[in-house]
């Protein structure tokens, strides 16, 4: 029986890439596919719980909407602006050979600096480390042959050892006091106040030795190194900070321990400074381009595959 | 060309499917809400039974010419403890919530009792108690609003409809906790 043979057909790359190509975004397309159906289930899950009131949530998932309040400001990295919560990428546009694409160069966030949410009947902790972030980009800015760096984020540059070479994109989004928020995450009860304490330190302390800066600044004696002496002064300044604002917090919700923040098992957590309308209608759109875009994507990518190897007539 | 046409249909078939299951879970989840807020509602009715006898200790010792309004209290407690049905609770909640408003707009004839420390304590406790049991129930009403919503909407009824699933009632207060406060001073003869 004479076996089948695929004859290759020409595509529009001359070095055959375009089958690779071709397979990825077939696999690409199933996937959206999936997500798309993945971001459906977020829309309704949003869509079905109520908003609560701080004074009457009860423990568990819970949405509420109210105004950011500062528990520490902070600067936003790039534009300096006073923020209760802030998270950037800087992206430069790399070309190698004939592919170019953005490669992102630093990013980072607040971390895990608490923030109040305050609404009409009180107000509630927000720990926003892990959260799913949804908002719209507060600050963008492209370097290029027209537009100079500001000095912003020259000194970001500068801080960071990043070179400033190349095209540059600064990306910024932050949630500034008094602007309205939108969580939905876990409501828990921090009745163990020493367990707690020591997960806050030790989840800290995680984020400043991921921060080469706030390293470089532990360095006290710019020897490269961080001895145990200067590591056991950060270490009690981090913890000074950490006390300062538990006792706030204390003070402040009239001694009950109650925080919203990512639950212990890895539940549903958005932020968001848009309204619940807005990060509906987003979801929805998501859904729709990720299913339909999705599948068409790969229908029209299998197609191809098919074309190129000169079966599309057989099978 | 008959490979992307199954292709197609896979999709087709397995979107349906998901689609369909999505819809399901969204208004199994719709329905375990409401369960849920009904019950964050009876978790604070009974914080508000444990302070209830309480305070009646502390104001026996003031309010030794209310005990009409004292054994009201003691006796719409009892009934809430003991109501089996969701509309004997909800009766016998509305009937304590007014004794209680009754009892504190008393208690401002006497200044003694005012200045007492644990009154004022119990009052500002069953007070925030009383405003966090109203925000849970506007929250509940709202879970059966959505939940109402859900289950009349287009593609939505129809599962809902091979469900069974039929549209709840809103919580609502009774006719009689909607008048005001009878307030009775005996004063002492």
């Amino acid at each position: 029986m004479q076996g089948r043979r695929f004859r290759i057909t020409r595509g529009f790359m001359s070095n055959d890439r375009d089958i690779a190509y071709a397979a990825f975004f077939c696999g690409y397309g199933v996937w959206a596919f999936f997500r798309g159906f993945a971001r459906l289930r977020r829309e309704r899950l949003i869509e079905n719980i109520p908003t609560s009131t701080v004074r009457g949530l009860a423990m568990g998932l819970v949405e509420l909407i109210g105004q950011a309040e500062e528990a520490r400001l902070f600067k936003a990295p790039l534009t300096d602006a006073e923020c209760v919560y802030y998270r950037y990428t800087v992206e430069r546009y790399q070309s190698s050979g004939r592919s170019s694409h953005w490669v992102t160069v630093a990013k980072g966030d607040s971390g895990c600096s608490p923030f109040w949410l305050k609404d009409a009947t009180g107000k509630i902790m927000v720990f926003p480390q892990g959260a799913e972030v949804m908002m719209p980009i507060d600050y963008q800015f492209e370097t290029g042959l027209f537009a100079s760096m500001p000095e912003t984020l020259s000194a970001f540059m500068r801080n960071h050892a990043l070179g400033c070479t190349g095209t540059l994109r600064f990306k910024e989004w932050r949630i500034e006091p008094e602007e309205m928020v939108y969580v939905l995450g876990t409501a828990r009860n921090t009745s163990n106040p020493a367990e707690d304490h020591k997960n806050k330190l030790l989840q800290r302390l995680e984020a400043l030795k991921d921060n080469p800066r706030q390293m470089a600044e532990v360095d006290s004696n710019k020897d490269g190194t961080v001895s145990i002496e200067e590591w056991d002064k950060a270490v009690n300044r981090v913890e000074q900070a950490l006390i300062e604002e538990e006792l706030k917090s204390g003070i402040e919700n009239n001694g009950v321990n109650v925080i919203i923040d990512r639950g212990d098992a890895g539940e549903v957590f958005i932020l968001s400074d848009e309204d619940q309308t807005q990060i509906t209608k987003s979801l929805s759109w998501q859904a729709f381009f990720g299913v339909f875009g999705g599948a068409a994507l790969s229908l029209a990518m299998l197609a191809y595959l098919l074309f190129r190897f000169g079966v599309w007539n057989r099978f | 060309m008959v490979t992307v046409v199954a292709a197609a249909l896979a999709f087709l078939v397995i979107g349906g499917f998901l689609y369909f299951v999505t819809i399901y879970n969204g208004l199994i989840a719709a329905s375990r809400n409401i369960e849920k807020s009904w019950a964050n509602i009876d978790v604070l009715l009974k914080q508000r039974h444990d302070e209830i006898p309480k305070l009646v200790k502390v104001c026996e010792g003031y309010m030794k010419y209310e005990r009409e309004t004292l054994e009201k209290i003691t006796a719409a407690r009892t009934a809430c403890i003991q109501a089996k049905t969701v509309g004997e609770s909800s009766q016998a909640e509305g009937s304590l919530a007014q004794s209680l408003r009754t009892l504190f707009a008393v208690a401002e004839n006497y200044p003694d009792l005012k200045a007492n420390q644990n009154f004022s304590q119990l009052q500002q406790r069953v007070s925030y108690l009383e405003s966090q049991i109203a925000d849970r129930r506007e929250l509940y009403n709202d879970t059966i609003n959505n939940y109402n919503i859900r289950i009349n909407e287009i593609p939505d009824m129809f599962v809902a409809h091979m469900l069974n699933l039929q549209p709840k009632e809103m919580f609502k207060i009774a006719e009689d906790d909607k008048k005001d406060a009878d307030i009775n001073f005996e004063f002492p003869k």
